[in-house]
């Protein structure tokens, strides 16, 4: 009798558990309904990191806007030398950008490779820019943890449009569906990762105020540090012209 | 020439900045993500103050040095040695929307330095901004820059260019504030920019006694020939209402496509050298050539197009009234003097910015050319014209090292202008530059006239 009433609680348990059990695909669309700022003001530190030795630091101002599906965005670098960049992301197509010195005028600038440093980083351009949640298949794997939590892991390999990486695993940590950590692959082997630390809640959107990526072998990092951030300011869309550069 | 390549040093460097963006800020990539659960449990916040200044600039010590060792001192040619400290500060006071700007460049020279510049202050821009969601206003002086091609600009009616000393001026030193109002209209992703300029400001060329003095060889009229000198190169335009010039310039962007068309009436922004001819009695003696503005009526176009690591871009211009000086004299007239005659005019160049390795290796090409339309062999050419102009940048070490050669091709005199240049940035802001001009050509040719002027300079600077 007690070895039957433990087989109920433990088919109950069981089905139960696949009942709620969440796919890869659930789970990063609970990733990609987290909702968006309408707009972005912050100031941001990089300092990248090779053989161990700090070898450069940048910082900037960054701003974003939603404009109606679109993105605009105006990143100015304070430090070392006085540049701005004005971007206007599209959905389904190639994005503009400019460029302006701080005595030129504003200059059309092509997109150029995503599989590119950036900035000389240890972020290529693939990794920051924005996700199409439908332009991956995902594979969910044995969960796992990042940076202390708790995280479901989830391996991501583009079917749309260009691919940088052989694929990604995300960790979305169980809790709120924030991704901590991303390991990538490229040609065949793990080639670095990124990892979210230092995450506050401002104004209900998840902010990592410290961003590390490093490579595999050790040899190099970037840091990215927010000192400030400020969401869903009034920013007048004219900012985002590049005729007001 | 030095802004030719301005961007380009940086362009891959920064492509994609964007991006960050979109990472640090909410929800788009893997950084930062609105919490389903609402914004009340908020931990931090900060802002930078909405009113503030914004300070930064850069402090450079230049040494040029004019090293030809088959100078023609009978000529005039003498050995040159120059060192130039020059700071530049930029100042901003207020918020993105509302705000005061001045850009000031400081020159300070040896001093008991013989050479013929002293020291200095100029104020290039001076403006109050205010932008609104509908449209922004700039009032004061202000750099305004159309157009899209990298070195010349047929479409840029309003800022004048120092080319007082030809060769390595940045971009900042090289274009002029205007005094003017300027407005800009936002219709979505179109723009109408007007401006006003009630008193013009003109481009200054370099002046008697400077290493960089414009020669002339002799010029024949009727049996004589003549010596020709250049004067009054600082002379400038009368604050007269009949002078005021104003432009407009509407813009937009389609897809991948930039593009804008614009118009202008009001000064010329290229001088036209007039030559006096001096007589003693009725026989000419000298000929002495002078800056004179005229006024002009101008329509243009401009497009910029990306597509992969390209970047195709042109511009072009045409006015019906543009003021030229006819070559030949009636010398049976005595006394007589050249004719200033009005004609068609058409300018252009087409360009592209080709990014080989990103950042790392690009290559920059531009062609321009300028046509009278009617009766051209009766008229001097334009002082720039059908020209090639390219740069080839290579980094290595992260950037560190920059090494890049560039030149400029008179593809109507065949004469030409190389300057390779070496820069090791030390990527905290110091950094340290050397850079050659080797003019070849004949002597009065664009850049023949230079070619016993070769020249190097030498850069420490450091931005902050």
């Amino acid at each position: 009798m007690k070895k039957k009433g433990l087989l109920i609680i433990l088919i109950v348990t069981f089905s139960v558990q696949s009942l709620f059990a969440l796919t890869a695909n659930q789970i990063m669309k609970k990733n990609d309904a987290l909702k968006e700022p309408r707009s972005a003001k912050s100031l941001a530190v990089m300092k990248i990191y090779r053989k161990g030795r700090l070898r450069e630091t940048k910082e900037f101002q960054m701003l974003s806007k939603k404009v109606g599906t679109n993105t605009r965005s105006l990143i100015k670098f304070i430090k070392p030398t006085k540049i701005k960049f004005l971007t206007h992301t599209y959905k389904g197509r190639d994005d503009n950008q400019w460029l302006k010195t701080r005595s030129g005028k504003p200059k059309k600038i092509a997109s150029g490779d995503k599989g590119k440093p950036f900035v000389h980083s240890h972020f290529f351009y693939e990794d920051l820019g924005s996700r199409e949640l439908h332009d991956y298949k995902y594979k969910k794997l044995a969960d796992g943890t990042a940076a202390g939590a708790d995280c479901y892991k989830i391996e991501s390999v583009r079917k749309r449009g260009k691919k940088v990486y052989d694929k990604a695993v995300l960790y979305v940590r169980k809790s709120d569906f924030f991704v901590m950590r991303v390991d990538f692959y490229k040609k065949g082997k793990f080639l670095k990762y990124l990892e979210n630390h230092n995450i506050q809640k401002i104004k209900g959107i998840l902010t990592p105020k410290k961003t590390v990526m490093q490579l595999k072998n050790g040899k190099g990092k970037t840091i990215i540090t927010i000192k400030s951030v400020k969401y869903n300011i009034r920013v007048v869309t004219s900012t985002f012209n590049k005729r007001s550069l | 020439m030095n802004g030719i390549s301005e961007y380009l040093k940086k362009i891959r460097f920064f492509t994609f900045v964007f991006i960050l963006i979109l990472a640090l800020v909410p929800g788009s990539s893997l950084l930062a993500q609105e919490s389903e659960d609402g914004d009340n449990e908020e931990t931090e916040e900060t802002e930078e103050a909405a009113q503030a200044w914004k300070i930064s600039g850069y402090v450079e010590s230049e040494n040029f040095l004019m090293i030809n060792p088959n100078r023609d001192e009978s000529k005039g040619d003498k050995f040159f040695n120059k060192i130039e400290n020059h700071a530049l500060l930029d100042l901003q006071y207020g918020s993105d929307d509302l705000h005061g700007r001045g850009v000031l460049h400081g020159y300070v020279y040896p001093t008991g330095n013989s050479g013929h510049l002293s020291n200095r202050l100029l104020v290039n821009e001076l403006y109050i901004k205010w932008l609104t969601s509908l449209f922004e206003l700039k009032a004061g002086r202000q750099v305004i820059r159309w157009g899209t091609a990298d070195a010349f600009n047929a479409t840029s009616y309003f800022s004048p260019m120092d080319i007082s000393e030809i060769l390595f001026k940045d971009d900042d030193e090289l274009y002029l504030g205007v005094d003017s109002l300027s407005g800009i209209v936002f219709f979505g992703d179109y723009t109408l920019q007007l401006v006003c300029m009630p008193i013009v400001t003109t481009s200054k060329l370099p002046g008697s006694g400077s290493p960089w003095e414009m020669r002339y060889p002799n010029t024949v009229i009727g049996p004589f020939s003549l010596p020709v000198s250049f004067q009054d190169a600082d002379s400038g335009i009368d604050p007269d209402w009949k002078n005021i010039s104003f432009g407009g310039r509407f813009s937009g962007t389609i897809n991948s496509l930039d593009f804008s068309v614009s118009g202008y009436h009001g000064i010329d922004r290229n001088i036209l050298l007039y030559p006096t001819i001096a007589y003693s009695g009725v026989i000419p003696t000298s000929i002495s050539l002078s800056p004179i503005y005229k006024k002009i009526t101008s329509f243009g176009a401009d497009f910029a197009y990306a597509i992969s690591d390209f970047t195709i871009q042109g511009e072009g211009a045409y006015s019906y009234n543009k003021k030229v000086v006819k070559k030949d004299i009636d010398t049976s007239v005595p006394q007589a003097q050249a004719e200033i005659k009005e004609t068609g005019f058409i300018n252009f160049s087409a360009g592209v910015n080709w990014l080989i390795d990103g950042e790392d290796f690009s290559v920059t090409l531009e062609y321009m050319r300028g046509d009278y339309l009617k009766n051209s062999d009766d008229y001097y050419d334009p002082f720039f014209n059908n020209l090639i102009v390219g740069s080839i940048l290579k980094k290595f070490l992260d950037s560190s090292i920059e090494l890049e050669l560039r030149g400029m091709f008179n593809t109507s005199d065949r004469d030409w202008l190389i300057m390779p240049r070496a820069k090791y940035d030390f990527q905290n802001g110091f950094a340290l530059e050397a850079e050659g001009g080797i003019f070849y050509g004949d002597e009065d040719e664009l850049f023949g006239v230079f070619k016993s002027r070769d020249i190097v300079r030498l850069r420490a600077k450091y931005n902050f």
